[in-house]
């Protein structure tokens, strides 16, 4: 256990509090990280302040009640909490829904591969993610943020930047190489 | 074994929540029976992971963590209604079906039913968001030839039981056909077992012959 206290501070550590005992302290550090983050990438959407603050809300009241569904072998809490925000930007500001896979469906096809046993690792790992796309060139880290952060399409983007979409598409793929080249770097 | 994925592209398309709701939910079950393609897109979130994290924070109001600590002491208000999984008579709502498919069809075949459209070839247009794509089930009698065709803009097919081949190659359960404007083809579903394909569609299709595309309009596809 002395192991896992070292880190009892990472976002990852505080979800597996919220989630084994409703801890309010753990879930108050994770409100101040991620909440004014959701709230900066739910303005750049375009949300009014006032929105933008009560979807992030609604965005922490969900990391609350699914937090017991976090898996750190699978994902950062960053990551985690990007899918959330994600999905509630699409649900507020588009009103379609968003078809994701059900976890806990038994059609489910199982992954026969075991996931690497270094749940908390994956803070580190998420550190190294943020330096490589620090680290992209800014044509490729353009289109990223757009991609990823606007939900624009690839032809969405390629109009907008008077690219070939080819062209977008390469850089996008060379920034994903990228940055899964630094989450499995040491897996090779 | 899936021998048939979904390109990174659209796998990255999908994780940055940039498609349409019916191309979502054809990649979304593919997902649930390829767990190669979901670890490409949990590697995908992790994109966007790195850019949250490295957003400038703005200040959150005063009031934003007592409030979500209020509702949270609340008792939890009915579990997310579900889209019915039972589905009734209709065997193909059942749980051959993975998720969230299994929903849209439940959903689905309680407003409307399967419509016949040709000898041998049923459809079921699935309720997603109207838009430039639309999603639907396709029920094909055993050793269906489908005239030949080709597509305008995007189609994926996603088969869910039963075989079908074309000039290429050959589709099983959980293999995606990803196919476009350059590509005219012929299915044919394997004779000894019907097939049931999740399509997603662009435009209507292109059929070569003139006949097919009179009646294409009366037929529906």
């Amino acid at each position: 256990m002395q192991a896992l206290v070292a880190n009892v501070d990472s976002p990852e550590a505080l979800l597996h509090a919220v989630a084994a005992r409703q801890d309010r302290q753990s879930f108050l550090a994770l409100f101040r990280h991620f909440a004014p983050r959701v709230k900066a990438y739910l303005r750049r959407q375009g949300a009014d302040s006032a929105v933008a603050d009560d979807l992030a809300q609604e965005v922490m009241f969900k990391v609350w009640r699914r937090a017991v569904a976090f898996d750190a072998a699978k994902a950062s809490a960053a990551t985690w909490v990007y899918a959330i925000a994600r999905n509630a930007h699409i649900d507020a500001f588009r009103r379609t829904r968003r078809p994701e896979v059900d976890m806990d469906d038994a059609a489910l096809v199982a992954d026969s591969r075991p996931l690497p046993d270094d749940a908390m690792a994956h803070g580190e790992r998420a550190k190294r993610v943020q330096d490589a796309l620090a680290s992209l060139p800014a044509e490729q880290a353009t289109i990223v943020r757009m991609s990823f952060f606007l939900h624009k399409s690839h032809a969405e983007i390629a109009k907008e930047l008077a690219l070939p979409l080819g062209t977008v598409k390469s850089r996008l793929r060379l920034a994903f190489g990228r940055l899964r080249d630094a989450l499995h770097e040491d897996r090779a | 074994m899936i021998e048939h994925h979904v390109s990174d592209d659209l796998l990255l398309e999908y994780a940055a929540g940039a498609l349409d709701e019916a191309s979502s939910l054809l990649i979304a079950t593919h997902l649930a029976l390829c767990p190669p393609c979901r670890a490409v897109v949990r590697d995908a979130e992790a994109m966007g992971g790195a850019l949250l994290d490295g957003e400038p924070p703005e200040a959150m109001s005063e009031r934003s963590p007592n409030n979500v600590l209020e509702r949270v002491a609340r008792p939890p208000a009915d579990p997310a209604v579900r889209a019915n999984t039972h589905g009734g008579a209709d065997r193909w709502a059942g749980a051959n079906l993975p998720q969230p498919l299994r929903g849209y069809v439940a959903e689905t075949l309680s407003q409307r039913p399967w419509r016949r459209i040709a000898p041998g070839l049923r459809q079921l247009v699935l309720g997603t968001a109207s838009g430039p794509t639309t999603a639907r089930l396709f029920h094909l009698a055993p050793g269906k030839r489908i005239p030949v065709h080709s597509h305008r803009g995007l189609e994926l097919t996603l088969v869910l039981q039963g075989t079908y081949r074309d000039e290429c190659a050959t589709f099983a359960r959980g293999d995606v056909a990803q196919l476009d404007d350059s590509v005219t083809h012929r299915p044919v579903v394997d004779p000894s077992e019907e097939c049931l394909a999740l399509a997603v569609t662009q435009a209507p299709l292109r059929f070569r012959s003139t006949v097919m595309r009179l009646i294409q309009p009366l037929v529906g596809v």
